[in-house]
């Protein structure tokens, strides 16, 4: 008894460390259940393109309320939409956000959205403005602002519709920032970012699953192993 | 009988070499003026004496128990209200301004400044601010301990610097440097010393003086000192004053605040009496031509930003009988100052850069694109458009309020903030 109750202990510590251990990245949209559409933002993205100043203000649909902007400059950036704007490979009509480095003459920068409170993730479809390879890369923030970690992917900018989405996510509600970069074919930060999504529920992150499991074994052998011993108590 | 006559006689002749050489100098500098030789006759070293701007609003009565106002922020604001409305607390990294020095610069010595501002800062729910916790300290102005005579006029306005400073940033060290007379060149030793010797980050001066034509020159006095000077912009509505008016200077002027219960802000205007206008002797500075305030251009224009100043605030002074209700550019200029020490140490654990002694780069970066689509101007001002110091206040830029009053959280931002 006293050997399993540990054992379950050991599981359950585990398990915990590990859940707080660095972000995870992810690729998968769908590991994101609110997300912010640029269009539903911006004047529908009627006569796109037009500029907005960094910072303008956005609303979840799940009503999360943030800012979303170019990071260290008072630039504005560019609302496009796809197919109609932006010739890329966003899903079709997708509002996107242009850091307006080709066409406004901006600074190349990162963009940024932040969050008025925490979720556990937040991740967007990416794309460099010039076709060809690019490396993206995403860092979360805690309330603070200081960096909670990094996510890099590959994408590819094309435009056959399988724009790159890149993200990340905590075991906890503690991500009060997201920042965006692309360094493309010239190693310039010239991208745009389609639809924003976020993680307000929170996501088993696998580790904790495969945890999971040892720890509800070692239940298991526990309610098991007391159930072997009280049986012939019974009879 | 005679001696009486003689006395009458002497008088009227002293009186009329008086007269006779009062006109012949008056004409000497006229005649100097209209041929160009003013500076001649005027030495460009001679001290100016400066005043600070500070209007009493009632309280100060002798004999009366030291106890805190009972209509604290009915009849006059006390701490944390303003530190509230203008959301110095909320903003992220600030941590009320810890690690960052504010120096302060007034005229003679009050002994019992320390003692005042923690009986202030007790009575208020600050935390303490002594010599003993590192948090305070008080110099002459060469950085030592011969201080000089008192004023109490001056040590009003000594412990308003200190206390609201210290409720606007009360986690930020404060040095205050005692200039001996209030002679500006006493207050610019005064200056120099906060800064090279005390390593101030900001320095908070609420004194200044009509504009005259050497100022230019006064100048020097602020060059190359690396951090930002704030100068309060004058009470008496336009024009504003000298060093207010520098380009070395950050030019703060005054305004009237109104909060609700929640010491949230429901209006500020222009305060009447906020200095402000086009200098007479400076030119404009890139920083404002190149950010599209050419009001006055080709002279600079003033103030550059406002603050409280012209709303009344408690202090608490023992030397002039205790609690008492005080107000103008005086208190619009160390809020100001300790509104920039809290973006200064957000910037500081973001890893950013100090600011700069030309804060008005950054200052008026943000106006460069008024009007414009893509503007967020108002991202970080709360644009003050009404209100008339004799210039009307209005949307954007003007001579009461200068640009507005500063969103401190806004300009601390890590990702969108001042550059």
């Amino acid at each position: 008894m006293k050997r399993a109750t540990l054992l379950v202990l050991l599981c359950i510590a585990l398990g915990a460390s590990y859940a707080s251990a660095a972000i995870i990245g992810s690729t998968d949209p769908n590991a994101f259940n609110d997300y912010v559409d640029w269009c539903a933002q911006f004047n529908n993205c009627q006569n796109t393109p037009f500029s907005e100043p960094s910072p303008s203000a956005f609303t979840s649909q799940g009503a999360v309320t943030g800012l979303v902007g170019l990071v260290g400059t008072q630039q504005p950036f560019e609302v496009r939409q796809q197919g109609v704007s932006w010739n890329g490979n966003f899903p079709s009509n997708m509002g996107v956000l242009y850091n307006g480095v080709g066409t406004l003459n901006n600074t190349p920068t990162d963009m940024a959205a932040t969050f008025d409170q925490g979720v556990y993730g937040a991740g967007a479809w990416i794309q460099a403005k010039n076709f060809g390879a690019f490396t993206a890369t995403v860092t979360l923030f805690d309330s603070n602002y200081q960096p909670l970690g990094s996510y890099s992917a590959q994408g590819d900018a094309e435009n056959n519709g399988m724009a790159l989405f890149i993200g990340a996510y905590d075991s906890n509600p503690d991500v009060y920032a997201i920042q965006f970069n692309v360094k493309d074919i010239n190693n310039v930060d010239d991208f745009a970012i389609g639809t924003l999504r976020l993680n307000t529920n929170g996501v088993p992150e696998p580790g904790t699953l495969m945890l999971l499991g040892p720890s509800a074994l070692g239940l298991l052998g526990v309610v098991r192993r007391r159930m072997n011993r009280k049986s012939p108590e019974v009879q | 009988m005679k001696l009486t006559k003689l006395i009458v006689i002497a008088t009227v002749l002293l009186l009329a070499c008086q007269l006779f050489a009062q006109t012949r100098v008056q004409k000497l500098a006229a005649q100097a003026e209209a041929t160009g030789q003013l500076q001649k006759l005027m030495p460009t070293s001679a001290p100016h004496h400066v005043r600070s701007f500070l209007w009493i609003g009632g309280g100060f009565t002798p004999g009366q128990p030291p106890t805190k106002p009972a209509n604290c922020n009915k009849t006059g604001f006390c701490p944390p209200s303003i530190a509230i409305a203008y959301g110095t607390p909320n903003v992220i990294g600030g941590n009320g301004g810890a690690g960052i020095t504010i120096g302060i610069t007034d005229a003679f010595h009050y002994a019992a400044a320390e003692a005042d501002l923690n009986f202030f800062s007790t009575d208020m729910g600050l935390p303490a601010c002594t010599k003993a916790n590192g948090c305070f300290k008080q110099v002459d102005q060469n950085g030592g301990q011969n201080f000089c005579g008192s004023d109490s006029g001056w040590e009003t306005e000594t412990m308003l610097d200190l206390e609201w400073a210290h409720a606007m940033a009360p986690n930020a060290k404060i040095v205050l440097v005692e200039g001996c007379t209030n002679d500006d060149s006493d207050l610019n030793t005064a200056i120099q010393t906060a800064v090279k010797i005390e390593g101030a980050n900001f320095v908070s001066n609420s004194w200044g003086e009509d504009e005259f034509p050497e100022e230019t020159q006064e100048d020097a006095a602020y060059v190359g000192l690396g951090v930002p000077l704030l100068f309060a912009s004058g009470d008496s509505g336009a024009p504003a004053i000298y060093p207010c008016q520098s380009v070395y200077a950050t030019c703060v002027g005054g305004t009237q605040i109104t909060l609700d219960a929640n010491f949230h802000r429901t209006n500020e205007v222009g305060w009447a009496g906020s200095g402000g206008g086009c200098s007479l002797y400076e030119a404009a500075p890139t920083y404002q031509t190149s950010n599209g305030v050419t009001l006055c251009s080709p002279q600079r224009a003033a103030p550059d930003v406002a603050a409280i100043g012209g709303s009344l605030v408690y202090i608490y002074d023992s030397g002039n009988g205790g609690y008492g209700r005080v107000t103008g550019t005086s208190l619009a200029t160390p809020v100001t100052t300790a509104v920039l020490a809290n973006v200064e140490a957000a910037r500081r654990s973001f890893g950013k850069a100090d600011f700069p002694q030309i804060i008005g780069d950054q200052l008026y970066h943000p106006y460069k694109s008024f009007n414009t689509p893509g503007s967020n101007y108002t991202y970080f001002y709360y644009d003050v458009i009404t209100g008339n110091n004799r210039h009307q206040a209005g949307p954007g830029y003007d001579l009461v309020t200068g640009l507005g009053v500063s969103y401190p959280v806004n300009m601390a931002n890590r990702f969108f903030g001042l550059q």
